[in-house]
């Protein structure tokens, strides 16, 4: 308070205004997660929440893998995680250009990450959180029938971004315990992934 | 780039979204505001690279991006959002009834130029200190402090309110 009456005339002068319910809200960010636009190779994040992009990046193309056109930085196929899609069959993740804000620590980093995908039953780790994202992705959605649920690629895009979630929570876990948790200076500057499915149908 | 920058933007979305809701409908009003709200998710998630670290900064981030669709609106732009309709409902049952309360209040703000209106607005009814309201205007602090002192020197000739 600053004891000035005109404060509080100007603040009372503010017009009424309505809030949102939590849901909605929640529902709202899930959408704008899954419409905006990325550039395929992007972070990993952002990758996450470009589905349009990715659409159109592989539209009508149903391409082997061994020929599939990675990004760059997703070239190792030793940081992959192998899911099987709803509709879309056999599906590779791939996560790579993990860049350590340090740069003297980037062996140290890819280390760590190497070590991570060849020890780890990612699969039997990964199932709970891949449930708990796709239920929360599902409870999301309904709140929006019409626009989100009536696409016919929803169920394999829920599960490419549930398994997405999953298995980045799990990596930045051991990162985070080996001191690559994003704080300044030392940790983690960026990562990114993508996704290439056997029968994708991206339009 | 991490998850977390994930979880960040979430969790700043969720903290601020009552805030940007309201600074949206105080502009465009409560039909438009919905859609505007999308809109700045959309952008954020699309410059989540660009997220700041710390919370506060990253609040001011997000009005900076809402402020930002508001220009996009105020050229014309439009583009609706299904899910506004639910927020656009709620709001419907929610607002209260219009009310003269501070309408002159209202006008006299109006008739002042639209830079100092704004940083009114800002301080005044969104509640952002006057340093934050420079950044989101893109003014210096000290040409705000210049400009918030005029306007409250106008407002008071206006509203016939004696220094306090």
């Amino acid at each position: 308070m600053t004891g000035d009456p005109l404060d509080d005339i100007l603040q009372r002068s503010a017009p009424h205004v309505s809030s949102a319910r939590d849901a909605d809200v929640r529902a709202m960010i899930s959408a704008a997660r899954a419409q905006a636009p990325v550039r395929r190779g992007v972070p990993r994040i952002a990758l996450g929440v470009s589905l349009a992009v990715l659409l159109v990046g592989s539209a009508g193309v149903a391409t082997a893998s061994s020929v599939w056109d990675w990004g760059s930085g997703m070239s190792d196929p030793d940081r992959s995680y192998t899911y099987t899609s709803p509709t879309w069959g056999s599906c590779e993740l791939r996560f790579g250009d993990y860049v350590a804000a340090n740069p003297l620590r980037q062996a140290e980093l890819d280390h760590v990450i190497n070590e991570w995908f060849a020890n780890t039953d990612i699969e039997a780790e990964a199932a709970p959180l891949v449930g708990e994202y796709l239920q929360q992705i599902e409870e999301d959605q309904r709140t929006d029938p019409d626009i989100v649920v009536a696409d016919p690629r929803l169920p394999d895009l829920n599960y490419w971004f549930a398994s997405d979630q999953a298995v980045g929570e799990l990596l930045d876990r051991e990162l985070k315990e080996h001191g690559f948790d994003g704080g300044e200076g030392t940790g983690l500057a960026s990562g990114a992934g993508q996704v290439h499915c056997d029968d994708e149908q991206w339009q | 780039m991490s998850r977390s920058d994930e979880r960040r933007l979430t969790a700043a979305l969720r903290a601020a979204s009552d805030d940007l809701l309201a600074y949206l409908q105080r502009r465009v009003g409560a039909d438009d505001a919905p859609d505007l709200l999308g809109e700045t998710m959309v952008v954020a998630w699309r410059r989540l690279v660009d997220l700041p670290r710390e919370p506060e900064r990253a609040r001011m981030w997000l009005f900076g991006i809402a402020r930002g669709t508001l220009l996009n609106h105020a050229r014309g732009e439009r583009r609706r959002w299904a899910l506004a309709d639910r927020i656009r409902g709620t709001g419907a049952d929610a607002v209260a009834p219009p009310s003269d309360e501070g309408a002159d209040v209202r006008d006299a703000i109006d008739r002042l130029d639209s830079d100092l209106a704004e940083l009114v607005r800002l301080v005044h009814w969104e509640g952002l200190s006057l340093v934050d309201a420079a950044d989101l205007l893109g003014i210096p602090a000290s040409t705000a402090r210049g400009r918030y002192q005029r306007a409250k020197d106008e407002l008071r000739v206006a509203l016939g309110v004696e220094v306090g």
